[in-house]
Formats: structure tokens, sequence, C-alpha cells
């Protein structure tokens, strides 16, 4: 081996450590940490990184701060942003199961997240509440809101509105799911 | 669109849901590294009813001190405590209104100063002025942030909800990384 690939072999190793396993409460690695372990060239071994896990169908997924895109990110947007690693493709409804989620619950946040996207942004509880309760048990609707809330897909503030958060921003190509949605109707 | 989502099938809007959520994958695992080291932390505590022996307080003949006194000693302040309160909320609420967003501010912002030993006693003071209620805090546990907000006037507790402690780590090693990164 080059010197050189043995110098970003070794890099990439440290990088999937830090992105696959948890070091906080929320998963993924911040760019400032990155940079700090890695090195300034970190942007290029999370690409390498990238490049090794498209074969498992995984990918590495830039996070912005407040969820934004960003098409060519600065070095300090870079830095403030969360790296994380990700299913790149589709699941199919089973292995959804096999991941923790029984199928209400997973209609459930779909509805949620699909509702407040056309609220455009924000919903009172109550009225997600009411949606779901057309489908779901009612004793079943609390929880499930709350637990989207602990897991980081919706936000809730003083006021009992909802938004979309951290990991909805992360996970859900929100775009494909109001295109998916519309299709669905025509 | 929230009329179809509605009406569509619980099956129909997970099919859909799963064409476009790519959720994030973490590991949570004990190594053998972390396994030794937890070891080697269990063989050096001390135990606890060792450690109950060295907490005892002993006897202290008491007596008198002035106001002077603690005020050189720094146990009291000069200026009496709630003007001090008062001026600390004016501000906050000017740093608010200049760097803050939303009627909030970082607590970092706000709290870390120039020296460690500024940084505590800024800290000691914004505990006052949540407890008091001249500020309130909010914490928002995911993204590990906290912010705090001036109220417009002090706000006396009417609601029967239960008041929490919020102990929070103010450690030189967090100051010095802060500093570093100002």
């Amino acid at each position: 081996m080059s010197k050189r690939k043995a110098y970003y072999a070794s890099k990439v190793k440290r990088a999937t450590h830090m992105l696959f396993y948890k070091r906080h409460k929320k998963p993924g690695v911040k760019g400032w940490e990155l940079r700090k372990t890695i090195g300034s060239d970190y942007p290029k071994v999370l690409r390498i990184m990238d490049d090794f896990l498209k074969p498992l169908d995984l990918q590495v997924k830039t996070v912005f701060e407040e969820g934004k895109h960003v098409e060519k990110p600065t070095q300090e947007q870079l830095d403030k942003a969360r790296f994380l690693v990700e299913l790149r493709g589709e699941l199919a409804p089973k292995e959804a199961k096999m991941i923790g989620w029984r199928i209400d619950d997973l209609a459930g946040l779909a509805i949620a997240i699909s509702y407040i996207i056309s609220k455009k942004g924000k919903s009172p509880r109550k009225e997600i509440d009411e949606l779901l309760r057309e489908k779901l048990p009612g004793w079943k609707v609390g929880i499930n809101i709350d637990r989207y809330v602990k897991y980081g897909y919706l936000a809730q503030d003083e006021n009992e509105q909802l938004y979309l958060d951290w990991r909805t921003s992360a996970e859900v190509d929100q775009k494909a799911l109001v295109d998916l949605l519309l299709k669905a109707e025509q | 669109m929230d009329e179809k989502i509605k009406r569509i099938e619980k099956v129909d809007i997970v099919r859909t849901f799963i064409k476009v959520w790519h959720p994030i994958i973490e590991f949570e695992q004990i190594s053998i590294q972390s396994l030794a080291e937890a070891l080697r932390y269990w063989e050096s505590l001390v135990p606890l009813n060792e450690r109950w022996n060295e907490m005892t307080p002993t006897e202290i003949e008491s007596g008198k001190a002035t106001r002077e006194e603690l005020v050189n000693q720094r146990i009291l302040r000069d200026e009496a405590f709630s003007q001090e309160l008062e001026d600390f909320w004016q501000e906050l609420k000017k740093q608010v209104a200049q760097t803050g967003k939303n009627g909030k501010i970082r607590y970092q912002s706000f709290v870390y100063a120039e020296t460690y030993k500024e940084t505590v006693n800024r800290a000691f003071m914004t505990s006052f002025l949540i407890t008091y209620g001249y500020a309130t805090l909010e914490i928002h546990p995911l993204e590990e942030e906290m912010f705090i907000a001036p109220c417009e006037k002090p706000t006396v507790k009417t609601s029967n909800k239960q008041l929490v402690s919020i102990p929070i780590a103010l450690t030189a090693e967090d100051w010095e990384k802060w500093k570093r990164e100002e």
C-alpha cells in the first residue's frame, strides 16, 4: 500500500468509528470534531468513506444548521454541520418492521410529517392528534406523538405547536415525499 | 395536500414514506478497551463507606464576624445583592437585544467571560435570575443547547407546575475550550 493510501485508510477507519458509534445523545458528529480528530482534510476523508459505503447501500449524510440545503458549503458551514451515516436506498415495508417500527407507528409518523409540511412547517398538536385518532387507537396517539418528539422527528413549543425537527431534516427527503403524495392524488 | 393526507390508506402512506426515508445508522457497543477501562476505574474506586467517612464534618468552634470582615472575605458583597441582580438582569436584556435571537441568547454566550472566575460568578448570578423569575431557561437536550430569555417583568410562580433543579456543569476545561474557539 502506498504511503498516501495508508494515510487515508487510517483516517477513513477513524472517521468510521466516529460516525457509526454513538458519541452524544444526538447521533452523528459535528464537522469541528472531525477536523480536530482527523484533520482539515476531513471532507475528503468523508468522500472516500462514502465511496466505500455505496456498495453497502449506506451513505454519509451532511445536515447543515437549521436543516437547510447548502450547495457549496464554506469551511465554517461544514464545521457547524452534523455528519451521519444513513441508508442510501429504500427500505422494503417488511424491513421497516425489522428496524423497530410497527406499521401503525410509521404511518402515524408519515402522516404527522406530511401534515406539517402541508401546513407550511407548523401545526397545532391538537390537529395532528385528531388526524391520527381517525385511524389509530386514541390511547396510543399521545404516546406516539411524544415518541416522535423524543426521537427528534418533531419538535413542540410551549404553545403546543408541532414543527419538523432535526431528524426529519436528516432522514426524510421532504420534497420527494410531497411529490409522491401529490402524484398519488392524481 | 392535507385533504389527500386525510383520505390516504395507512398502508399507502407507509409505502410512500419508506421511499423517501433514509434512517440513520448508529451503534452502541461495549468494547474490550472500554471494559478494561471500567475495570481499572472500579479497582481504583475507594469503597463508599471510606468515602463517606472522609466527608464527615468536623466540629468547628463558632464565633462572630462583622459585616466588614465578611465583605473583605468576599462572602458578602458591598452592593446589595438585589441591586446587583437587577443590574445583571438589565445586562441580560441589553445583550439579548443586541446579539440575541427570538428574545433569547445562548447560555454560553451570556455566561462565559474573559476569566474562569468571572464565568463562575456570572453562572451563579444567572441561576438567581432564573430562580427568582427574572429570566427563563430553555433547554434543547437533543441539540445540547441552552438558551436564556429575560422576562419583561420578574414573574412569580402561579401555575401548579412542578419546579425542577437543573444542574449545569461549568468546568474549567469547558471554559478553556470555549475561550480557544472564541
